[in-house]
């Protein structure tokens, strides 16, 4: 008999006297980054939510398509501000049967705590019947996206202690948690009389991107989310899993303080975003030529994304020339320099993305060809938020997902309607973005909000308060033996309860 | 006599583990305040860990800093953390909420289970290399250990664990690539572990055979009348053993910092991983029981190591005023 993992595997697992469990099918191994740090919905419910255990009142379909998962339907009344959750017949993984009051309590622990929903103006939550009531303060039409925020997940009333925290995970969704070990992950099962092919899965947390790498090429995983691009061509190589990747609604944008001298005018961040190299740095770092940005939104926000804007252009000379029109003219070493400030600034970005640092080096020899010079300084994730909240930011560049909940607009208003965005335009401060993001939300016409859309991507392209560089690609590795498997660009479900081993 | 004999063995008893919890206080008061004085908000960094960059809100680090009472003085701080630890309570972990303690044993037993795995494996293979390595000096075999203990020593832990997973994961298929929960995923860091040790190890076993094979003791033994087996059993591999232990303990620094790199590679939920992850996202109660048990254990490992050598060497349990 040779000598093979399973083989060893087996012996092993056998020495370590596991209870042997018939099982007619293999487990599904998934790996992703992300650890189960503790059981509250606001820190890990997106894993559970990937995972199919939990489920929110509602979800949203790959092709974007809002869709009731505890939610049978629902329906707003003619005030535009009672909103109707009509609950599904169905049971919490404890047997008990899942009823408006316990949906109710379950979204009220959240919101009371602050943890989810804090973007939407409810007034208060009522069960009816079977029917969850929530009420707005004001019109708000893009309230059944935001209940597909993961931190809204909805337990069982056992799951929580006295203290109001999730002691255990008792949900709604296809499958149930058997075993959690900790922060590495959880091993998890289809519910009785539930319908997925894949009946039992295994989720653990790989923080190392080449350690995951290197799970991929062994097949030692049945689907690992988020590779690196060098990897993938030697997890092809490989042919024990098969590399997918998706382009999903995430940008990587450079961001500013508007506030500053060097940004204030858009003359000058225009010069920036044309002096830029998106197709060059897409090809040479990301591997993959069309996750170049034309603009801010990528085309899987169906909408939002504006076919008929121009694309980001590469035009150092035009870039030059927009500086010399604004003033900026070259100083004795190169940079150039208006009323005493020179066109040079510090860049934050992120140094556990491999990519950004590399991206940034290349942004910085692009603007050193039109007299700017930039200096990176990669760091840990927090440094940026602290440098927004210490007043210090001057640039940064990251990536930025634009479906914390399925409609943009949960991520434009905190970007781009306050002052001192963590992650946003710090300091635009426009009106004009201000008031289309507000009639947006208090519009139900679809036209009008289509319209609204449109605007709200104008301004944003031509105002650039944040630089779009590239558009991002997911990229996950599936076992061969597995079908079925598809990317959600909205990253709300892994969708395993629509695989089957082939 | 036996009074002496117990004398010095309480004396050695005592003075390590006053030294044991000397050294789990000195490195936990030093973690506290190197963390008090890195720049930077530590509940926003705890928010990270627990939401997410993306999720930063001011609401949610002004609640977690009230949450942990970040807000209250260093120094309440500081004493809140002796008194818990003198009760043996960790605390919570500011991340997950849950009790630093058996968050602790579970990452620790991970971390014994491959430690004394690759800990003993490096002795299997390095005992072996130095002693024939020893008996020959500058011999072929005495050059090949040395080269390859050299070569061992220069490779860091990470590309000594990455060439292995790349040749018996990745190549061979014969072991899994990363992760825990079977013996088999034990193998892999265990060697890596292993072959960092064994480069130091086997000079150590090697050098200490030269200088006992050259000194007077066993020459003498065989004039008394002793055979050549009881020569080298009785009277040589005790003087290996004497340097040989004493080195032992101080290799628990290499392990931890070797563990660092190799479950962060492996995926491995030991010690090295629960600390990278609680310093990343300053998660002071798990790092400072992190340290306290660092450091008492080190201190143990050291009591352990002092008792075998006194056990081994009779010189040192003679009464100091005989």
């Amino acid at each position: 008999m040779s000598l093979t993992r399973r083989t060893l595997l087996a012996a092993s697992t056998a020495s370590l006297a596991l209870p042997a469990r018939a099982q007619t099918q293999p487990t599904l191994r998934v790996v992703a980054p992300w650890e189960v740090t503790s059981l509250q919905p606001a820190d890990t419910g997106y894993i559970f939510a990937r995972m199919e255990v939990a489920e929110t009142l509602v979800g949203v379909d790959p092709n974007g398509q809002l869709v009731g998962l505890v939610a049978e339907r629902w329906s707003v009344d003619d005030d535009r501000l009672t909103w109707r959750f009509t609950v599904r017949d169905k049971r919490f993984h404890d047997g008990t049967p899942v009823t408006a009051a316990a949906v109710v309590q379950s979204l009220e622990r959240v919101r009371t705590a602050g943890d989810s929903l804090a973007g939407v103006p409810i007034d208060r939550i009522d069960a009816v019947d079977n029917t969850v009531v929530i009420r707005t303060t004001r019109p708000f039409s893009p309230l059944p996206a935001f209940l597909v925020d993961y931190a809204a997940i909805i337990l069982a009333p056992a799951a929580f202690g006295a203290d109001g925290k999730v002691q255990q995970m008792i949900a709604t969704g296809p499958y149930r948690v058997t075993r959690l070990e900790g922060a590495t992950g959880f091993d998890q099962e289809a519910v009785a009389g539930s319908t997925p092919a894949i009946r039992a899965a295994r989720y653990r947390a790989v923080g190392n991107g080449d350690t995951r790498g290197a799970l991929a090429i062994a097949g030692d995983a049945d689907l690992i989310y988020t590779l690196a691009p060098q990897v993938l061509p030697r997890i092809t190589a490989a042919g024990r899993t098969r590399v997918l990747t998706e382009t999903i609604a995430r940008s990587r944008i450079m961001s500013f303080d508007c506030g500053r001298p060097q940004f204030r005018e858009v003359a000058v961040r225009r010069a920036i975003s044309l002096s830029i190299d998106r197709a060059g740095i897409a090809r040479a770092l990301l591997r993959h030529d069309p996750s170049a940005a034309t603009q801010l939104l990528p085309p899987v926000l169906a909408g939002w994304h504006q076919p008929h804007l121009p694309a980001l252009a590469f035009d150092p000379a035009e870039a030059r020339r927009l500086l010399d029109a604004a003033g900026w003219r070259p100083g004795a070493d190169g940079i150039r320099v208006k009323d005493g400030h020179a066109l040079s600034f510090d860049v934050k970005t992120i140094a556990n993305r491999p990519e950004l640092p590399a991206m940034a080096a290349a942004i910085q020899a692009n603007l050193a060809d039109v007299g700017i010079r930039m200096t990176i300084q990669a760091g840990p994730s927090s440094a940026i938020p602290q440098s927004v909240r210490d007043g210090t930011l001057q640039a940064s560049f990251f990536a930025r997902t634009y479906v914390n909940v399925p409609d943009p607009i949960g991520t434009l208003l905190p970007d781009f309607a306050t002052d001192r965005p963590a992650w946003g335009a710090v300091n635009w401060g426009n009106q004009a973005f201000r008031d289309l993001a507000n009639a947006y939300t208090a519009s139900f016409d679809a036209a009008e909000r289509a319209g609204l859309q449109r605007r709200m991507a104008e301004v944003l392209h031509e105002e650039l308060p944040t630089i779009p560089v590239s558009w991002f690609e997911h990229t996950a590795a599936a076992s061969t033996r597995l079908g079925g498997v598809v990317l959600d660009p909205f990253e709300t479900r892994y969708l395993i309860s629509r695989m089957r081993w082939l | 006599m036996a009074v002496g004999i117990s004398s010095v063995w309480g004396r050695v008893i005592l003075g390590r583990l006053a030294q044991a919890v000397l050294v789990a206080w000195a490195v936990a008061t030093l973690v506290f305040f190197m963390l008090e004085a890195l720049p930077g908000e530590a509940a926003l960094r705890v928010v990270i860990a627990r939401l997410g960059a993306e999720r930063v809100t001011d609401a949610a680090i002004a609640r977690a800093a009230a949450e942990a009472g970040l807000a209250a003085p260093m120094l309440e701080r500081y004493g809140a953390w002796i008194l818990g630890t003198l009760r043996f309570d960790f605390g919570h972990s500011l991340v997950s909420g849950q009790p630093v303690a058996p968050e602790l044993w579970r990452h620790g037993q991970h971390t014994l289970t491959v430690g004394l795995a690759g800990w003993l494996l490096s002795y299997l293979l390095a005992i072996p290399a130095g002693v024939l390595a020893g008996l020959r000096p500058g011999g072929v075999i005495d050059r090949l250990v040395l080269a390859a203990a050299t070569a061992l020593a220069a490779t860091p832990a990470f590309l000594l664990g990455l060439g292995l997973m790349s040749l018996f994961a990745l190549t061979l298929g014969w072991l899994p690539a990363a992760g825990s929960g079977t013996l088999a995923h034990v193998l892999l860091p265990a060697v890596t572990l292993a072959l960092a040790l064994t480069a130091t190890s086997a000079r150590i076993v090697r050098h200490a055979v030269v200088e006992t094979r050259s000194a007077f003791f066993p020459t003498y033994a065989r004039v008394l009348g002793a055979s050549n087996q009881s020569a080298v059993l009785r009277h040589s591999l005790p003087n290996v053993a004497v340097p040989l232990v004493a080195y032992a303990s101080v290799q628990l620094a290499l392990v931890l910092d070797g563990f660092l790199v190799i479950e962060t590679l492996f995926a491995y939920p030991g010690i090295g991983d629960l600390l990278v992850k609680a310093l990343l996202a300053h998660d002071v109660p798990v790092i400072q029981a992190v340290a306290v048990t660092i450091g008492f254990a080190f201190a143990l490992l050291g009591l352990v190591a002092d008792l075998a050598t006194l056990a081994i060497d009779p010189r040192l349990r003679r009464p100091v005023a005989a």
